[in-house]
């Protein structure tokens, strides 16, 4: 049976249409769309159909991101450990966060060019890079869930933290001193992250659609 | 291989399909179209548009079909799989 009129969830065709190459946009869709009409809706029904539909465009996803998902939590992962370990608070380390910043920018700019590159689409690359921050963001609140508490038992002997904790006007323990300003880095860093992400992304996908090679032809002969 | 089998009614989906029937398992999408997007940039398949249907919304199909230097590729690795077993007797018995 056939449920013709039968669509998938609008965002994820949309979300989808941004992820691919021009030359696949039609035929990839189409073939997604036409297991979802003609198998799947009628086999498994509305929610079921609809997950796994949802489900493909997510593997379509992680696809086209993890190299940057991994680029960006490598990033995150080295800052966290110097800041952590090797923060003295010097002019040093003021010039080294400067570097960390620029690089994430950087970065930032680098994957919206990957996918205004990629897809042809401006808006390709704001959704590349904001689907990567948005994954690195999650890999930041894992990462600080498994390491604030140890690392604080280390950081405790690190006279730079010491003295920050000494310098807010708290009450808490070192490690809940800590943990709240994790939580506290974790939202506002993420979501000032996910901000500029969603602008620079744009910016790389302008430059990244302009540095577009021409299109490969769409028809080949056998 | 499932280009070969399917022959004139090779493209994406009914790719898909078959891998997933030959393999017994769901398979992605996107791992489907990602390998044969590699195998095309290789040049062991080509591709050429075919027209939608109505249950596609009209959207292209995009059918392959297995080029000489394919199914050399094909001849060699089944070649290479036999060396492999030659001298083992199948089904395989555990030890006790």
């Amino acid at each position: 049976m056939m449920v013709q009129e039968a669509n998938p969830p609008r965002w994820a065709e949309s979300i989808l249409g941004l992820l691919l190459k021009p030359a696949d946009r039609e035929t990839v869709s189409g073939d997604l769309l036409e297991e979802y009409r003609d198998t799947k809706r009628p086999e498994l029904g509305r929610p079921r159909a609809d997950a796994w539909y949802i489900r493909h465009v997510l593997g379509y996803f992680w696809r086209s991101v993890w190299p940057c998902v991994v680029l960006l939590a490598l990033m995150f992962a080295t800052h966290d450990l110097y800041n952590s370990f090797l923060n003295t608070g010097s002019a040093t380390n003021a010039l080294l966060e400067r570097v960390f910043t620029g690089a994430a920018l950087t970065a930032w700019v680098l994957v919206g060019i990957y996918g205004g590159r990629r897809t042809g689409r401006v808006s390709g690359g704001t959704l590349m890079t904001a689907g990567a921050q948005a994954s690195a963001w999650l890999f930041m609140a894992v990462w600080w869930a498994f390491t604030t508490y140890p690392f604080a038992q280390l950081m405790q002997t690190n006279p730079y933290w010491i003295a920050a904790w000494h310098y807010r006007p708290t009450d808490a323990s070192f490690e809940r001193w800590l943990i709240e300003d994790n939580i506290g880095a974790f939202l506002f860093g993420g979501s000032a992250g996910l901000v500029a992400a969603l602008v620079l992304g744009s910016i790389g996908g302008a430059a990244g659609r302009f540095l577009r090679p021409p299109t490969r032809g769409a028809a080949r002969a056998f | 291989m499932a280009v070969l089998r399917l022959g004139r009614d090779a493209y994406g989906r009914g790719i898909l399909r078959e891998v997933q029937a030959r393999l017994e398992r769901d398979v992605a999408a996107g791992a489907v179209h990602a390998t044969l997007d590699r195998l095309e940039r290789k040049g062991l398949v080509s591709s050429r548009l075919g027209s939608g249907t109505p249950v596609r919304d009209g959207r292209a199909r995009r059918y392959y079909i297995v080029g000489a230097a394919g199914v050399r590729a094909l001849n060699d690795a089944r070649e290479a799989l036999d060396n492999v077993w030659r001298g083992v007797t199948w089904p395989l018995k555990a030890r006790s």
